[in-house]
């Protein structure tokens, strides 16, 4: 049996990371979905056209991202002392007051695990689907570099795709989105509450980050690389 | 060649293979090798599992009283500060008539963390002490803590909220408090303890 044929081989098992039992790959139907024999944790699922999907989806949640960045949030009117905040104004104002632990925990949660993981996607999924296997020529010849440093594989975009994996756990904007309407009810009874467009743009980016995380999953995107790369 | 162990299962450590932690990727298990897709270190379960993820637990459970004794937030209003703690905003919301915000709010940060705790040091026992019992079941209950642990966060995203919203100096401010930072820093550990946890040192045991 010579490396190429183990190589084929292993394509058509799969290990549960739950349980580690191993099984064999099956054909499924469009958006069907593989569960593990012994423990029910999910295998894989076939999406068509999920880079497709993906790529459209994650570009319209980075333009609501800096759309729920850059406009108004939330308004508040306590007895006729009114105020208008942006997001940002939440890490300002706890930098102001000097709670530095907050403020980082708010800067990463809700800043750059977020922002990584959008544009990580964004990058990947723009190359999968439009990258050609003619390059011009500094492309391919940084190609051909970094092959011989580790053959067959992009350095770059597999660094990319690693960290996106690492941020993920720490991405927290619906558990926030949460938070506001807790911190609304709170409110209701002492004081007038105004959602501007920031707000609405963010519930939107919500949504479709979970479309998002639904529709794509890190295998799709590993498969998909090291197609491109072969 | 590859042996199925009692049960007849054959996972891919039988198999002589490996699925990388990382990406996923199966591949022939060779020690102190690294994966050929995404090129992290292989390793056939999660190393050190167990010391790391009961580190990161008891960090979690000693962080979890200041968390609950100190008071998250202060409000002043006319000049005179008021503490809150956790279960005191929850004690609020539910005497101003809003049942449901209220459980919402003591069901994410009260009773995730104890439940969070128990499941994980149950499951960390049960992989050194315990017998092969409704493992299915083990297995379904860490992915569930797991995937709702973060939601004990939502008390500090209100705090940071309303610091920022509330800073009218004389009629009223609102400021965090000692309790904040360290219930943020509990839910990071039990979500460290959670991540360092491999769910099959359980099935392992078959």
């Amino acid at each position: 049996m010579n490396a190429q044929t183990i190589d084929e081989e292993k394509e058509e098992l799969v290990a549960c990371h739950s349980c580690d039992l191993l099984h064999l790959k099956t054909p499924l139907p469009e958006g069907g979905k593989a569960y593990c024999t012994r423990c029910g944790e999910l295998l894989y699922a076939e999406s068509p056209r999920a880079i497709e999907t993906a790529l459209a989806l994650s570009l319209s949640s980075l333009i609501l991202f800096a759309a729920a960045h850059l406009l108004p949030f939330i308004s508040i009117d306590i007895e006729g002392n009114a105020t208008t905040i942006f997001l940002v104004s939440t890490i300002e104002t706890l930098t102001e007051i000097d709670s530095q632990l907050l403020a980082l925990a708010g800067i990463f949660l809700l800043l750059i695990a977020p922002l990584i993981v959008l544009l990580v996607d964004v990058a990947l999924l723009y190359r999968l689907r439009f990258a050609r296997p003619e390059r011009s020529t500094v492309s391919r010849q940084l190609m051909l570099l970094s092959r011989q440093m580790r053959p067959g594989r992009s350095v770059v975009s597999r660094q990319l795709l690693l960290l996106a994996g690492h941020m993920t756990p720490w991405n927290m904007l619906e558990i926030f989105l949460l938070g506001v309407l807790v911190s609304i009810v709170k409110l209701a009874s002492m004081a007038g509450i105004t959602l501007h467009e920031g707000f609405w743009a963010f519930v939107a980016l919500v949504l479709v980050n979970l479309i998002i995380a639904v529709k794509l999953d890190s295998e799709t995107l590993w498969q998909a690389l090291e197609r491109l790369e072969r | 060649m590859a042996s199925t162990g009692k049960t007849g299962a054959l996972t891919a450590r039988n198999a002589g293979l490996v699925a990388c932690h990382v990406c996923g990727k199966l591949q022939p298990w060779v020690a102190g090798s690294e994966c050929s897709r995404c090129g992290s270190m292989l390793h056939q379960r999660k190393p050190e599992s167990l010391q790391r993820s009961w580190a990161f637990l008891v960090s979690a459970l000693l962080l979890y009283f200041p968390a609950n004794l100190y008071p998250i937030m202060t409000t002043t209003t006319f000049g005179v500060p008021e503490n809150s703690t956790i279960i005191g905003g929850v004690i609020l919301l539910w005497q101003h008539g809003s049942y449901p915000v209220a459980a919402v709010v003591f069901i994410a940060s009260v009773m995730i963390p104890i439940i969070k705790f128990l499941v994980i040091g149950a499951l960390l026992l049960l992989v050194r002490y315990g017998h092969p019992v409704k493992l299915g079941q083990q297995t379904r209950l860490f992915r569930y803590i797991e995937y709702i642990g973060p939601w004990s966060m939502i008390d500090v995203f209100v705090v940071i909220l309303l610091v920022a919203l509330i800073q009218f100096g004389g009629i009223a401010s609102v400021y965090p408090g000692p309790a904040a930072a360290a219930f943020a820093a509990m839910v990071i550990t039990t979500m460290f303890s959670a991540l360092f946890f491999d769910t099959r040192l359980l099935w392992d045991k078959l």
